[in-house]
């Protein structure tokens, strides 16, 4: 199989160069590696905190966001800061949702 | 099934087609001539496609935001002339507002704010990219409102036994 020689594009060649290439080149512009994990741990921790009064919905999301935020930055994820963020969030609206809860079934029973 | 074609020249005059495919089950493809590329969304709330194709001489894009197709062709949009902002420059802070209208639009609203929330981030999404952050955040200002009085009315219907 032919290659082409080091350094050489593809395009602006003559067309009667062996190596002229008129196919396209196809790539994804936005890297694999995004700040979703980042964003959605900052979300999820802030809903956790605005819900911390809600006993079930509280627990799920403050528990997502918390290991999205732990992944993000153990998988070197870009936005780390807000990954950062978003774990002490999810963190602190779990602890108060367990508070509440205490709190609640304490003032039930 | 959604399908999007272009015709596109290269510089040496040689004429390619680009398509776009969706289908209902929401796979994605992007076909170049013969050559047919899976496409997958960079986003988790929305479809975000940004695909650079580089052909001889001439560079397009293939820019997708929600349901809304384009292609780009040397920096300008086919569509309306407008000139290209690359996906990923835009700012932090806008999937930071689509995360929050979308999941918040779920926990205080259901299906129905989520879905709100989703079209209310592609339209904000679009008009970023047109530089008009001002209006995109009133956009967020004015949904979040609602969603607060929508989330009220529904408590005040369930105390008066309503709901």
């Amino acid at each position: 199989m032919n290659q082409l020689p080091n350094n050489q594009n593809p395009y602006n060649q003559n067309p009667y160069n062996p190596y002229y290439s008129t196919r396209a080149v196809v790539r994804n512009t936005i890297p694999k590696k995004n700040a979703n994990m980042a964003v959605i741990s900052l979300v999820l921790g802030f809903f956790s905190l605005v819900c911390f009064w809600a006993l079930g919905v509280n627990l799920i999301i403050s528990i997502i966001g918390l290991v999205l935020g732990i992944v993000c930055l153990a998988g070197k994820y870009p936005q780390q800061t807000m990954g950062i963020i978003g774990l002490v969030l999810s963190v602190a609206g779990l602890v108060f949702g367990i508070g509440f809860t205490c709190l609640y079934i304490f003032a039930v029973i | 099934m959604l399908n999007n074609s272009w015709s596109v020249t290269d510089s040496n005059g040689v004429a390619h087609t680009i398509s776009f495919n969706r289908t209902w089950t929401g796979k994605m493809e992007i076909q170049v001539d013969m050559d047919v590329y899976r496409v997958k969304s960079s986003n988790w709330f929305i479809n975000l496609v940004d695909y650079e194709i580089m052909l001889p001489g001439t560079n397009c894009h293939v820019v997708v935001i929600g349901n809304k197709v384009d292609l780009t062709i040397n920096g300008v949009y086919v569509s309306n002339g407008k000139p290209f902002e690359p996906i990923n420059k835009l700012p932090v802070w806008i999937w930071i507002l689509v995360g929050l209208s979308v999941i918040g639009g779920f926990l205080f609203g259901g299906w129905l704010c989520m879905l709100l929330g989703a079209a209310v981030s592609m339209f904000a999404i679009q008009l970023v990219m047109n530089k008009k952050t001002g209006i995109a955040i009133l956009l967020y200002c004015i949904f979040a409102v609602a969603l607060a009085l929508w989330f009220m009315a529904q408590i005040q219907l369930r105390l008066n036994g309503y709901l």
